[in-house]
Order: structure tokens, then sequence, then C-alpha cells
């Protein structure tokens, strides 16, 4: 059976919903952070497929900025991570309520 | 042929080791964890002949971004997630599997309504470095010259916010 285009929008809509069952239900500031990597690989995965089914280099040029976004989001998340744990002594994502009403 | 059979394969790892760091409640194992579906995509785009993407996501998730998130993890020393848990936070996760299920089948819905018919193509489009970078540095150069502001950013932005109270 030859893999086709659906196969890879399949694995890509998995990985999707698998990471925002982990964002919905993590409460450690860290696993949330993870999960959105999860995300926006999903995301990376189904440009890169659409990429070579429709033969345009396109999507794989998105990915590439796709990726810088990302790796910016992971440092500043990190370091807010860490700012909070310093405030709170703790990355627990119900504790950080100081905004909160 | 192989190609269906390592697709198989990849999928099942990606989609399980996925499954793992969204469950496990020991962060450092599912860090690692997420390290095998960064490798298992890595391979994905190797399938679909995207070797620049290839290299630069092994390059930049397991050599980059989950070094960093170790040394994170170990910088707060968390052993496990210890958080208490109530009925409500039962009944919520309950609802987030739900929504999540219910989202999987609608991307897929989605997915064959709006079906984009593949091209029938004699030579597939191989992300080859040339190829990437001839494009990159052409059509897409203010773009590219951008993501430096960006980075920029986020380096000074992680710095004010790690840093100590001056």
């Amino acid at each position: 059976m030859q893999i086709g285009l659906h196969h890879y929008l399949t694995v890509s809509a998995l990985l999707f919903s698998i990471g925002v069952y982990g964002v919905l239900t993590r409460r450690n500031v860290l696993l949330i952070l993870l999960s959105i990597e999860i995300i926006l690989n999903a995301a990376n995965l189904s440009f890169v497929a659409f990429s070579y089914y429709l033969g345009d280099l396109k999507g794989q040029i998105f990915v590439f900025f796709t990726m810088v976004v990302a790796a910016c989001e992971v440092t500043l998340g990190l370091a807010i991570a860490i700012l909070l744990f310093r405030n709170t002594n703790s990355v627990d994502a119900f504790k950080a309520d100081l905004l909160k009403w | 042929m192989i190609e269906t059979l390592f697709f198989y394969f990849f999928a099942a790892a990606a989609v399980l080791s996925a499954l793992y760091v969204v469950i496990s409640n020991q962060p450092a194992r599912a860090a690692l964890a997420l390290l095998v579906t960064m490798f298992c995509l890595g391979g994905f785009y190797v399938l679909l002949r995207a070797f620049f993407i290839a290299v630069v996501h092994i390059l930049v998730y397991a050599g980059a971004v989950l070094v960093m998130f170790l040394f994170v993890l170990m910088l707060l020393g968390l052993k496990h997630e210890d958080f208490q848990k109530n009925l409500r936070q039962e009944i919520m996760q309950i609802v987030a599997a739900g929504t999540s299920l219910l989202l999987f089948i609608q991307i897929i819905l989605i997915s064959q309504v709006f079906w984009i018919k593949p091209k029938e193509i004699a030579e597939r489009a191989v992300g080859s470095i040339e190829v990437i970078g001839q494009v990159l540095f052409t059509q897409y150069l203010l773009p590219f010259e951008i993501t430096s502001i960006l980075l920029l950013v986020g380096i000074v932005g992680a710095v004010v916010l790690a840093k100590k109270e001056a």
C-alpha cells in the first residue's frame, strides 16, 4: 500500500490532539511547554507533507520559520517558568494566580 | 514497500512516545520521551525528502530545546509531579480527553471535506540544502532577516526575565 497524504495528516492530527490533551490536563508549567512543542511539531509535519505531495517547497520554508518561532517561545517560556519557581517556589500552573482577581 | 514499513514504525513510535509525554508523571522521563517523538518526526521528514528540514529539526529540538528543558528541570530539582488531585480535576481530565478526541475527529472530517488532491508529479520536490537556500535567500530574504530580530528579542527577553533583581 502506498503511503499518501492522508496518512501523514492522520498522524499529524493525532499528535495535535495528544498535545492539546497535555496542555489541558498538565499542571506543571514545564510539561505544558512540552505539550505545546508537540502541537507545533504536528503542524510542521502537515506542512512538510503538503509540501511533498503538492510539489511546492514553500511548506518547508514555513517549517523553518516555525522552528525559529518555537525556539524563541521555548526560551521565553522557560525563563518565565524559572521566574514563577522563584516567586511561588513551585511550577504548579494553579499557583500562578497573582493576576487572578 | 520499505517506505511503508518505515512510515508505520515511525508513526507508532511517535504517537506512543507523545502519549507518554502527556501521561507520565516524571518530568525528566516526559522530556526524554519527547526526544523519541522528535527523532520519529525527523524520520518522517526524511521519508518526505525534506532533508534540510530533517537535519535542522534534529539539531534544534534534540540538540537545543530538549537539552535546555532538561537543564531547567534539573535546576529546579523536581522529582515528580506531586500535585494533589481532587474530584473536580479528575472530571476536568475526562473532559479534556473528550475535547481532544473530538478535535481529532473534527480535523479528520475537515481534511476529508476539503480534500486536496495530491498532484501527480514525475519528480518530487527534494528539499536539499541547495534548493532551500536558493528560495530562502531570494524570495524569502526579508522574512529570513526578520527572524534574526525575533531571535535577538528572544535572547534579550530571556536574560531580562531570568536575571536576579538588579
